[in-house]
């Protein structure tokens, strides 16, 4: 039998996500410079806690009309949950990170447009590996609750779906992470509110193809 | 694959060895036996050894063992390498262990293992050990090539050679102390060992020349091991050995 988890466990995996999450924040925008890593620091678990909050009552209500006996807190924890578990994957990265931007040419050096793009690569690598993780361990959490794979399959789904809406969006509206080259050193971009993920990837679509 | 069960959170006990075949755990001669010859004995013995004296002698094997490669890497070039290639090859070590560490514990919590911090770098010091000793067998070996050899390139491949199985030998005992600490899925730490490879690769060529000279001590330009060693290949030019 499971035991509930109370309001203790809560906050022990807002605080673990907020810390490591930070930390792994940290190492992406330490290349760019040190104010950058700051910034970063704030954004990443910003960005992790509004995800969980904007989409805690549609993940409750997937939960509930796909078939799971879930109440609103337990779909809240377990979505907090493996966004817990990506941050410590991500936090265990960090090391990884500092290690790639050490051995990455400088910001003011010539090749650094190949440094950007390789530690935006293994951003890319980290943040999807963790998100895969915690994700199969968040599966095997659902499928506790549902009693059937097809059911668990399908919150799980719904979940990732508007997680990665929202998620996209608001990384999209809290860029730079990484920092380019020749972009400023700033928490916000000025019109951070200018556009949207998925209209630039359709512009970066058709500038290539078409 | 060794199937035994062992058990890494046993409270330390020292005197709780005798009549268990670690009477002489304290000694590097059997620690260095044991490494080769059944790993899972000395990690099993980890909660029933005195920790700062395993880790003490874990450490000097190390540092003895790469000591003693590092020498011989240096003597293809001589001059400040006899002692600059020895500090680098165990610096790059020690950082790339230093970085993978904690991914390496997060992995096992997440391949089902029950271990602590502290039992999970004892593992890898084990592992890397194991490397260590491996490293310095292939020494006389690579002394041989390193004084009939011009080209950089070409004793660096065989240092390469002698790394990767050295590395293999040292990471299978990983996955044998993962498969008894009743590991559910070993694709963690065979991605671990891939990373900790890639790592401690790009830690020995951000630490160049190890191999060769150069006009400074580390190198002026940041470059990844793939486009490194590319680089070496396409210059492929002999290289006066002192």
């Amino acid at each position: 039998m499971m035991r509930k988890p109370g309001n203790g466990f809560l906050f022990s995996c807002l605080a673990i996500a907020v810390i490591c999450s930070s930390l792994y924040g940290m190492s992406v925008g330490i290349w760019r410079s040190p104010l950058q890593s700051v910034y970063v620091a704030m954004k990443f678990p910003m960005l992790i806690l509004f995800v969980t909050a904007g989409n805690a009552m549609i993940n409750g209500m997937f939960a509930k009309i796909l078939g799971a006996r879930m109440t609103f807190r337990e779909s809240l924890m377990s979505v907090l949950m493996s966004f817990t578990i990506a941050s410590i994957i991500l936090a265990s990265f960090a090391p990884l990170m500092l290690c790639l931007v050490w051995n990455s040419p400088a910001v003011s050096d010539p090749n650094s447009a190949m440094a950007h793009q390789g530690i935006l690569l293994f951003n890319v690598f980290s943040i999807a590996f963790a998100g895969v993780v915690s994700n199969l361990h968040l599966y095997k959490l659902v499928l506790h609750f549902t009693g059937t794979a097809e059911v668990s399959r399908r919150i799980i789904f719904s979940w990732l779906a508007v997680n990665l809406l929202l998620g996209s969006q608001l990384s999209w509206i809290m860029r730079p992470f990484i920092g380019g080259p020749g972009g400023a050193v700033e928490f916000l971009r000025e019109k951070a509110f200018d556009g949207n993920f998925f209209e630039a990837v359709f512009q970066s679509a058709k500038n290539l193809f078409f | 694959m060794n199937e035994e069960k062992i058990n890494l959170n046993l409270t330390e006990s020292p005197e709780g060895t005798t009549g268990t075949g670690y009477e002489d755990a304290n000694r590097i001669s059997w620690l260095t036996e044991n490494l080769l010859k059944d790993p899972l004995k000395v990690i099993s013995g980890f909660g029933r050894l005195p920790m700062a004296r395993l880790l003490l002698n874990i450490i000097l094997i190390n540092i003895v063992c790469l000591v003693g490669y590092g020498v011989i890497v240096g003597s293809f070039s001589g001059g400040i390498q006899w002692y600059m290639a020895p500090v680098k090859i165990i610096a790059g070590l020690m950082l790339a262990v230093l970085f993978c560490y904690p991914s390496f514990y997060i992995f096992s919590c997440l391949s089902g293992i029950d271990v602590k911090p502290g039992t999970a770098m004892l593992v890898l010091l084990a592992a890397v050990s194991v490397f260590s000793i491996l490293i310095v067998g292939f020494a006389p070996i690579a002394w041989v090539f390193s004084q009939s050899t011009n080209t950089v390139f070409f004793i660096g491949f065989f240092h390469l050679l002698f790394w990767g199985t050295s590395t293999l030998f040292g990471m299978r005992v990983l996955l044998k102390a993962a498969s008894s600490l009743k590991c559910k899925n070993t694709f963690y730490p065979l991605f671990w060992i891939l990373i900790f490879m890639i790592t401690s690769l790009q830690m020995m060529t951000a630490l160049r020349p190890i191999v060769g000279t150069a006009e400074t001590v580390l190198p002026k330009e940041k470059m990844f091991f793939m486009a490194h060693w590319s680089k070496l290949f396409s210059e492929t030019v002999d290289t006066p050995k002192r």
